[in-house]
């Protein structure tokens, strides 16, 4: 049975909708809806979590991302310029670092300096400094590598002709490729703190108080107090998707913008 | 309870599922998978064997030790499976799971020192307990901590989800929430807190061997340990009892206790 190419290109869509069809179709049927009604979609419950959520849960998220990634760009600022720079040791070092600290999983540099640190050295810190050091200095690995690419990606005549007028490399830097590099590395940094509001999630393991919960723990908490099963953390998840969406929306506008200023 | 037939079909349906919805996890936990019958008409998640949800590590309840997952509860479960004719599958998983009772959509019982609770008792069903286990409060001797009321305003440690948790929200105390017993003990360690509240039998044994840190005080709430089964699930819940009362009977619970407590608790 011959077909033409486009009856060939329809029947194979036919194909695709039937899967997905019959696939969702097996999921509805494979769910024990009644189970899940009580303990994943039970907003019944959930009444005491508001407004704590906002007040606790949804500001921290705020606070820990934008203090990570605070250090973040300024460490991973000086990373990138160390990556890029001619003297050979410095470039040792932000390469170690950065192959480092985006090796290991963040959660492993979280109990290395909540724990380790004060074991080591006899220091006690709040938890916020911990969360702004190792939030930050994981960030800043990340961020190094965006921001590198990104000062690579300036076009070398704009070093050229600063240099050529006179300016010390150092200025020509900071007053003519940074900012440009900038622009170029805005839609990448703005997914940089997508990131960061979910690896913030992590800091429950430094242990905290109540008035330090982000959403994750919130959402924990709320499992072991109000007896609607994982709902809560379903409320968290939603918390964090109007952080999210928001970012990414807007990493999709820088990225038009930019495209538009591309000459 | 699902019809023979349907259960066929929901068979094949979960495997189309599980092809497309790696993602919905969450979600896609398939209701109740038909169980295969064992000795004594038992209906077991798997069959021939006895799956044991447990949060571990939970010393000296349930450990991993030279591989192996041991513990006072892991040897009452090895006897609860001896009673089954079934082998002992342990599938660690998070206190909350077991908290909600989700746990048991995968597991035939949990068995992971549940303090026996109402609020647990809505969403499963307890066995007769097998272990009185207070609360106490661990610290350290440079804390200059007493008694609770020492430790108000100081920074005091629980583990997420307990019963400790719960007594230090009662007292008004704003307690740093750990995720499991380890990390609450590195902390201690650590001088990141001054005291841990928890239960008498993990803190004890947590800290027996260091002179740094005593139990101040402790607190009788009466609290009881027990094990839990799927609501409804009686034929398992009889089995399970008439382990433990084997085990009082002949005086294995008392040598478990000796052999994980030290000194035998209450």
């Amino acid at each position: 049975m011959a077909m033409t190419a486009r009856q060939r290109a329809r029947v194979s869509l036919y194909v695709q909708g039937g899967i997905f069809v019959v696939a969702l179709a097996a999921i509805i049927l494979a769910v024990d809806w009644k189970t899940i009604g009580t303990s994943v979609f039970n907003f019944g419950k959930i009444g005491p979590m508001f407004p704590d959520i906002f007040l606790s849960g949804l500001k921290n998220t705020l606070i820990y991302t934008f203090l990570g990634f605070v250090v973040g760009l300024s460490g991973g600022l000086l990373l990138a310029l160390m990556k890029l720079s001619s003297f050979p040791l410095y470039r040792w070092i932000a390469t170690g670092y950065i192959e480092f600290f985006r090796g290991i999983p963040a959660l492993l540099v979280f109990i290395a300096f909540g724990y380790g640190v004060p074991l080591a050295f006899g220091v006690q810190w709040n938890v916020t400094i911990v969360v702004m050091i190792s939030l930050g200095m994981v960030a800043s690995a990340y961020i190094a590598e965006t921001l590198r690419a990104g000062l690579q990606a300036v076009p070398k005549g704009q070093l050229e002709a600063a240099r050529s007028l006179g300016m010390p490399h150092w200025r020509a830097m900071v007053t003519i490729v940074i900012p440009q590099a900038f622009k170029i590395v805005l839609p990448p940094l703005t997914n940089e703190v997508i990131l960061l509001t979910k690896d913030s999630s992590l800091i429950y393991v430094l242990g905290l108080t109540a008035s330090q919960y982000e959403l994750t723990k919130f959402g924990r908490d709320g499992i072991s107090s109000l007896g609607a099963g994982l709902t809560p953390l379903l409320v968290a998840g939603a918390f964090y998707l109007v952080i999210t969406i928001p970012l990414s929306l807007l990493a999709r506008k820088f990225e038009s913008r930019s495209a538009r200023t591309k000459r | 309870m699902q019809l023979k037939s349907l259960a066929a079909a929901k068979m094949s349906a979960k495997a189309a599922a599980l092809l497309a919805a790696g993602a919905l996890t969450l979600t896609a936990c398939g209701g109740s998978s038909t169980p295969a019958a064992s000795e004594g008409g038992i209906k077991l998640i798997n069959a021939g064997k006895l799956t044991v949800c447990s949060d571990i590590p939970y010393e000296p309840f349930e450990f991993q030790k030279d591989g192996k997952t041991v513990g006072f509860d892991i040897d009452i479960a090895n006897e609860v499976a001896k009673d089954l004719g079934a082998e002992l599958n342990t599938v660690d998983s998070s206190f909350e799971a077991i908290e909600t009772g989700t746990a048991l959509t995968q597991c035939d019982v949990s068995i992971s020192s549940i303090s026996i609770t109402d609020t647990r008792k809505s969403v499963m069903d307890f066995s007769t307990p097998y272990l009185d286990d207070d609360l106490t409060l661990v610290a350290s001797s440079s804390s200059g901590i007493k008694s609770l009321d020492d430790a108000k305003g100081k920074k005091v440690g629980v583990q997420q989800a307990t019963t400790g948790a719960q007594y230090a929200k009662d007292k008004d105390i704003e307690a740093q929430q750990f995720e499991d017993t380890g990390l609450l003990v590195q902390a201690l360690q650590a001088g990141t807190i001054d005291a841990a509240l928890g239960n008498q039998s993990v803190l004890g044994y947590a800290t027996k061997d260091d002179a740094k840190f005593k139990s101040v005080e402790d607190f009788a709430t009466g609290e009881k340990l027990g094990i839990a089964v799927k609501k409804g699930n009686t034929a398992m819940l009889d089995k399970v009892n008439g382990t433990l009362k084997r085990l009082t009977d002949d005086g294995s619970l008392e040598k478990f206790k000796t052999t994980w407590f030290g000194q035998t608790t209450k």
